[in-house]
């Protein structure tokens, strides 16, 4: 049962991988916390979609996917530049909007991919069984992807773009448009969301506008996850940690289905997983045990501390 | 009515920085009043020269080291530096010009980069290319070792670690190593040695003065330390309500006592100076 846990947990991770990379540009590297992630999500299955449909090659339908992210993440990052809109705030639009955009890309609120062929239809053709073919598929474009960012992020470019994201004054009497790196940081991030939507379109063989629903939280799972396990201000690190961390999430998810836990629970375990990663996070192993008066004292200090230091932004 | 040290010049080249009816107000809390951090300044900083900026708080000095930078736009009136109009530009378009050396050795280095990496960004960000390729590594590197090793700290063996793990003193002097290795035509520093400890502040203050002099950088540097702005400086600028009122320099400069500096101070603006200065000027 362990192993197939594990394979199922891969398989379907791995398709998710492409946005696990795309919440780790905008997060950790950007630190905008962009939602439209989950409309490109949508948006890159849509495209895809209907591209397929229309007869074009299922590695053309990835890419017309992800442009369709791109603009979505365009259009988000000119929110903020250009109109100053909270980033929460116009991810939070802009993905409600997403839902009807793709159901206007495609016509319809769901169609089927199972007369086309799809990136795993060609895998499978050359002998593999679904679930190999599925994973070699995903870990492949997951892995194309997750190199890319990390030569990218290497970069003279890369570099300026991650100063971007740390401290705003600095970087610009550094010399770096802060700006452009935003737009073009989040249309990159929204275009890797789109593909893993187009993976799961193309995986499942029919496209339904309702698949993105709830994917940011898969995605903020990954991270916790993976930067829960390891911690590292190295790039390559970071990249493979919220692979491994969206794995494990499917893992976790897999492992709950065979123990019995209905199929209708699994948001409420995604978002209990996600919790207990943060609370791990925050306060160490200090959340489950009890140390005694003086540990209980220690605890009372800090959050009191964290009481002090709390700030309110405002959303509008 | 113009000041007498609106057309300072030195040998007849304009001068490095030019300001002209330089005004910044900021609206208050209750939006109808307006405080004036920049009040109808003019001033001419020539080329090298090392001027030092002091006054109570709330002078406009670093309002002033903002407007330069571009981190703030001016109101009203005109920058120009080395004969080219700023006003209107950016901070990212300035950064081949000027560099800024902030009192929060936080706001300095980027934390969660090596210190090589933010030495990358600095020779990057001088001709603002940064390309999709990786930097010269080399020379990066070998910039880096020879900036920081005039700080003596040790920082040119660990250019692979995260300047998160430095403490304030090494980050400033990594900060002020980035400044000499991007060899800017105007150097700011705010305050750059007020938070580290006595030892550190004067290692960073003397080797900025090095290299300020070395790669004659017009430099203009807000300070507390009237001593120090005294004895290592051309120039001293005195504030006050966004005003230049006390401007002194070559013999005017060398004649004065630190006592009766403080003492014409009072005289001009009807208040003390602050605290720190008049205990860094009886040390």
């Amino acid at each position: 049962m362990l192993i197939d846990v594990l394979v199922i947990g891969a398989q379907i991770g791995l398709l998710y991988g492409p946005l696990a990379l795309g919440i780790y540009l905008a997060i950790n590297v950007l630190s905008l916390p962009d939602l439209t992630l989950e409309g490109s999500f949508g948006l890159g299955g849509a495209a895809a979609a209907s591209s397929l449909l229309m007869g074009v090659d299922p590695v053309t339908s990835l890419l017309l996917g992800m442009c369709a992210g791109a603009l979505a993440g365009l259009v988000t990052a000119l929110l903020h530049v250009i109109l100053q809109m909270n980033v929460l705030l116009a991810g939070i639009l802009m993905t409600t909007a997403a839902w009807s955009v793709s159901i206007a890309v495609m016509g319809t609120g769901n169609v089927s991919l199972v007369r086309v062929a799809t990136l795993f239809t060609w895998a499978e053709a050359l002998g593999l069984h679904n679930q190999p073919a599925s994973i070699l598929v995903a870990g492949a474009v997951t892995l194309i992807f997750a190199t890319f960012l990390v030569w990218l992020l290497h970069t003279g470019y890369g570099l300026a773009t991650r100063a971007s994201g740390l401290n705003i004054q600095t970087a610009r009497s550094l010399g770096i448009r802060t700006e452009m790196h935003q737009v073009l940081g989040l249309m990159l991030a929204n275009s890797l969301a789109a593909a893993s939507g187009a993976l799961v379109a193309q995986s499942q063989g029919f496209m339904d506008v309702s698949i993105q629903g709830g994917v940011i939280v898969v995605g903020l799972a990954a991270l916790t996850i993976g930067t829960s396990v390891i911690r590292s201000d190295k790039v390559a690190v970071g990249i493979a940690s919220v692979i491994m961390g969206v794995i494990i999430y499917r893992c976790i998810v897999a492992l709950s289905l065979r123990l019995g836990i209905p199929p209708n629970s699994v948001r409420l375990i995604t978002a209990l997983l996600v919790f207990a990663f943060i609370a791990a996070r925050i306060h160490g192993k200090g959340t489950l045990t009890i140390s005694g008066f003086e540990g209980w004292r220690a605890r009372r200090r800090k959050h009191v501390q964290f009481l002090e230091n709390d700030r309110v932004t405002t959303l509008l | 009515m113009s000041p007498p040290f609106s057309e300072r010049r030195i040998g007849g080249a304009p001068p490095a920085i030019r300001l002209r009816h330089a005004t910044k107000r900021f609206a208050g809390l209750g939006k109808k009043e307006v405080f004036t951090a920049l009040d109808d300044l003019t001033l001419d900083i020539a080329r090298g020269s090392y001027v030092a900026l002091i006054g109570s708080n709330g002078a406009g000095k670093s309002t002033l080291l903002s407007i330069l930078m571009g981190t703030l736009l001016l109101d009203e009136g005109l920058l120009s530096i080395d004969d080219e109009d700023m006003s209107e530009k950016p901070s990212w378009q300035r950064a081949s010009k000027i560099a800024l050396v902030r009192q929060n050795p936080e706001h300095n280095v980027l934390s969660s980069l090596s210190i090589e990496e933010n030495f990358a960004l600095a020779v990057m960000g001088k001709e603002r290319a940064f390309r999709l390729r990786r930097y010269d590594r080399n020379g990066v590197r070998l910039a880096a070792r020879s900036a920081l090793q005039r700080f003596g700290m040790g920082l040119e063996d660990r250019l692979g670690e995260s300047t998160g793990t430095l403490s304030g003193g090494q980050r400033q002097a990594v900060a002020m190593a980035m400044a000499a290795v991007r060899n800017p035509r105007v150097l700011l520093l705010d305050e750059h040695v007020s938070a580290l400890d006595p030892k550190r502040a004067k290692i960073v203050a003397d080797v900025t003065g090095e290299i300020v002099r070395a790669q004659g950088i017009t430099t203009v540097m807000v300070t507390h330390d009237l001593g120090h702005a005294l004895s290592h400086t051309d120039r001293v600028l005195m504030m006050h309500r966004g005003k230049v009122v006390m401007d002194l320099s070559g013999e005017k400069k060398a004649a004065l006592d630190l006592a009766e500096l403080a003492g014409q101070f009072e005289r001009l603006v009807g208040e003390a100076l602050p605290d720190r200065t008049l205990l860094a000027a009886a040390s």
